[in-house]
């Protein structure tokens, strides 16, 4: 079949399967502007932003439009450029536009468009910016309906993603403001703190808590010895604020950046996701001895977990109890220092961990175990403060004694990761050759979900993996159908796993698909690659848990029920 | 709204499959029932059609025609179309205002008796001004008319 081509502003542009005019412009390097468009979620053609014209002078939606061999269409004609500016002006008139102080300053599209379509003065004087308010119940997200400009990303992302639903356009007209049912605010409905819908949102009406102000005051406070871990994603998620590319990990710039901020000690948390699957593998391989109900849950999300309690109760009690490696890291942090006064920060690239870290739950001999969570995000932003150029940086190293780590703790970062590692455990052999069946076996890849089965000894295991929690909600409801059966599954709240978390910076599939492969290039870097090889195990169950190692790094939630 | 009885929403989601394509036709079961949408009933309904109770109430509030606050006895819409207006309803309206005590901004009484709604025309300019109580249609509506009105509904409750 002849190659498909249409014409766009002159230029021949071929495509195969996109699914609109918008995608092919953008795959043959010319930007339309769209403010309502994401190439996971359905199309909704609201923003009317990306208006092009065809031969005939009509114009349309390119994100609506279908295309087709030998369409003429034409993206900056007087007509289009006309019509962008008055749409951006019509934004800017329902838009509180405070850009000076707004925390979406400099990555706010509104803004971005208004610049560059040179909408530089107003011309709707009287704004009529959404009264509604402030919603600040979420211990991860803030929801501000005055910047809000309705194009229904976030509605989307967390019916179509995530298949929650906490918030919908509400009311009508003039009065139309996206919000939760009821005049409810965000902590009193489904939502799992996920964030996902502020990784969409192009202004600042949906933003993450910004905890910035409270790490500068614990940085700049000689009595606080700050110990901080960062997790695993983070390493392939910062790069991108740095200008570098995604695809490379950059662990130790990390570390050096971190020390310059004024950090005392350095972890990283890939330790204690090795502790994790140590943990996790024996409860999971003690269930499947003592014949309890299967299959079981992983337990490191934080979106996952209340998801669970929220729409799931009654599977709480399969869920594992593990601590996520954030938890067991802040319980190793208070044993290490026990008579210190240790401010203990964990870097997540996760809004959600957040809401964690303040879970009454995560408390032990009467001190929190996590004092402050800040995004991949907001470290970007600390180190960009301190004047650091992340770019040229040397590498340094983790401190000891808690600064080992295996390959398998590095690819909790992506989907299938936990699973991966699991597996590694349970096999018990480092040998390339096995290694590499693993790697093949069906668990690896960012598609939503994946299922296959592994065979360890005499064992043969049925597991799952998926990502996003409407992708986990089709899961269970075939595990509970009966359509299938699993002994293990792993779910992550953000589609791809933590490498697209909601406290990372928002990302396109294609540099998603970037930190994926670069996760896997910080395993490969690893000599170590199963989790009972990290020789720093040794030292954190004899010499930091003596014998308290359920204790201290399992979590009881109350749906946990009684064991 | 306590414990209101659920069974009655019951019966209305049985006799629509518990579709959540006839969510409409469901809320307007509710709605005619109770002369509003009671939250409470929305949450269940929301939970039985397996609908988001935000899109639920996206679609509840997007429609005029659905109340989420409870209503008065008696539902007065007072027209203010053009027929209407030409012929004074205005004063009408603030007639009714008056005697029942309520406001545009309290259309509800606090004896629990009236709702006033303003409407925007109820297709009877030939006989305007026009104000509807419930399904009646009172005609040729003066202030004397309307303060009388008041009178004997308040009497008949």
């Amino acid at each position: 079949m002849a190659e498909k081509k249409m014409i766009i502003d002159g230029i021949e542009c071929p495509f195969t399967n996109e699914r609109n005019v918008l995608e092919v412009a953008r795959k043959n390097g010319i930007d339309i502007p769209s403010l309502c468009y994401c190439e996971n979620l359905s199309i909704y053609g609201g923003c009317r932003l990306c208006l092009v014209e065809n031969e005939k002078g009509v114009m349309d939606a390119a994100c609506s439009m279908q295309p087709r061999n030998g369409l003429v269409v034409y993206t900056h004609t007087k007509k289009v450029l006309d019509s962008r500016h008055t749409t951006l002006q019509l934004l800017l008139s329902s838009h509180r536009a405070e850009c000076l102080t707004c925390d979406e300053s400099g990555r706010c599209k509104l803004q971005e468009y208004a610049h560059r379509y040179n909408v530089v003065e107003p011309r709707f004087t009287e704004n009529t910016y959404s009264r509604a308010p402030l919603d600040v119940s979420s211990p991860s997200i803030t929801r501000d309906p005055s910047k809000c400009i309705l194009c229904g990303l976030c509605v989307r992302m967390c019916a179509e993603v995530q298949n929650i639903g906490a918030i919908d356009f509400t009311k009508r007209g003039k009065k139309a403001v996206v919000a939760p049912g009821f005049g409810k605010t965000l902590i009193e409905t489904g939502c799992v703190g996920c964030g996902q819908c502020a990784a969409v949102c192009p202004t600042g009406a949906i933003t993450i808590n910004n905890q910035i102000p409270e790490m500068w005051r614990m940085l700049n406070d000689p009595k606080k010895k700050v110990v901080v871990q960062f997790a695993p994603s983070v390493r392939v998620g910062l790069a991108e604020e740095f200008s570098m590319p995604a695809s490379e990990p950059v662990t130790g710039k990390l570390v050096t950046a971190l020390k310059r901020l004024g950090v005392d000690v350095v972890y990283d948390t890939n330790l204690t996701a090795d502790l994790t699957i140590m943990e996790e593998s024996a409860e999971f391989l003690e269930k499947v001895k003592n014949g309890d109900k299967l299959p079981m849950f992983t337990s490191c999300c934080p979106g996952w977990i209340q998801h669970v309690e929220k729409a799931h109760p009654h599977l709480m009690p399969q869920v594992s109890t593990c601590g996520s490696p954030m938890e067991m890291f802040g319980a190793l942090i208070r044993q290490q220092f026990k008579d210190e006064d240790v401010y203990s920060v964990a870097i997540m690239p996760c809004t959600a961990k957040k809401f964690e870290a303040q879970r009454p739950e995560l408390e032990k001999d009467g001190k929190r175990l996590i004092d402050l969570v800040l995004t991949t995000d907001e470290l970007a932003r600390l180190i960009k403060a301190a004047g650091i150029d992340f770019k040229n940086l040397p590498d340094s190293e983790p401190d000891s004694p808690l600064g080992d780590y295996t390959g398998a703790g590095v690819i909790f970062g992506v989907t299938g990761g936990v699973t991966e590692a699991v597996i590694r455990r349970v096999l018990d052999d480092a040998s390339p050759e096995t290694l590499k069946t693993i790697a093949e076996c069906g668990v690896r890849g960012l598609e939503g979900i994946k299922a296959f089965e592994v065979a360890a000894g005499d064992l043969k295991l049925r597991i799952a993996v998926a990502n996003g929690l409407g992708n986990a909600d089709k899961l269970i409801e075939k595990v509970e159908s009966g359509e299938e059966y699993f002994d293990f599954i792993e779910v992550m709240a953000c589609p791809n796993g933590c490498i697209g978390g909601g406290g990372q910076p928002p990302a396109s599939n294609a540099r998603k698909a970037e930190r994926f492969e670069a996760i896997f290039k910080a395993d490969d870097a690893c000599e170590l690659k199963i989790p009972q090889q990290n020789p720093a195990l040794g030292y954190v169950y004899d010499e930091l848990l003596k014998g308290r190692a359920h204790e201290l790094l399992h979590i009881h939630y109350p749906a946990h029920g009684h064991h | 709204m306590e414990n209101m009885d659920l069974r009655f929403i019951d019966s209305v989601l049985e006799k629509h499959d518990s579709d959540k394509s006839k969510i409409i036709a469901i809320m307007q079961d509710v709605q005619e029932q109770y002369r509003y949408l009671p939250q409470e009933a929305l949450e269940y309904i929301a939970e039985k059609v397996g609908m988001s109770e935000s899109k639920l109430y996206g679609v509840a509030t997007f429609y005029g025609n659905f109340s989420l606050d409870a209503k008065g006895k008696y539902v007065m819409k007072v027209c203010r179309g053009t027929a209407c207006h030409v012929r004074k309803s205005s004063n009408v309206l603030q007639a009714l205002y008056d005697a029942t005590g309520t406001s545009e901004q309290k259309p509800n009484s606090d004896d629990g008796l009236f709702t006033l709604e303003i409407v925007s025309c109820l297709g009877a300019c030939g006989l305007s001004p026009v104000v509807m109580v419930n399904d009646t249609v009172h005609a040729a509506m003066t202030p004397e008319k309307a303060r009388a009105l008041v009178e004997q509904l308040k009497e008949e409750a």
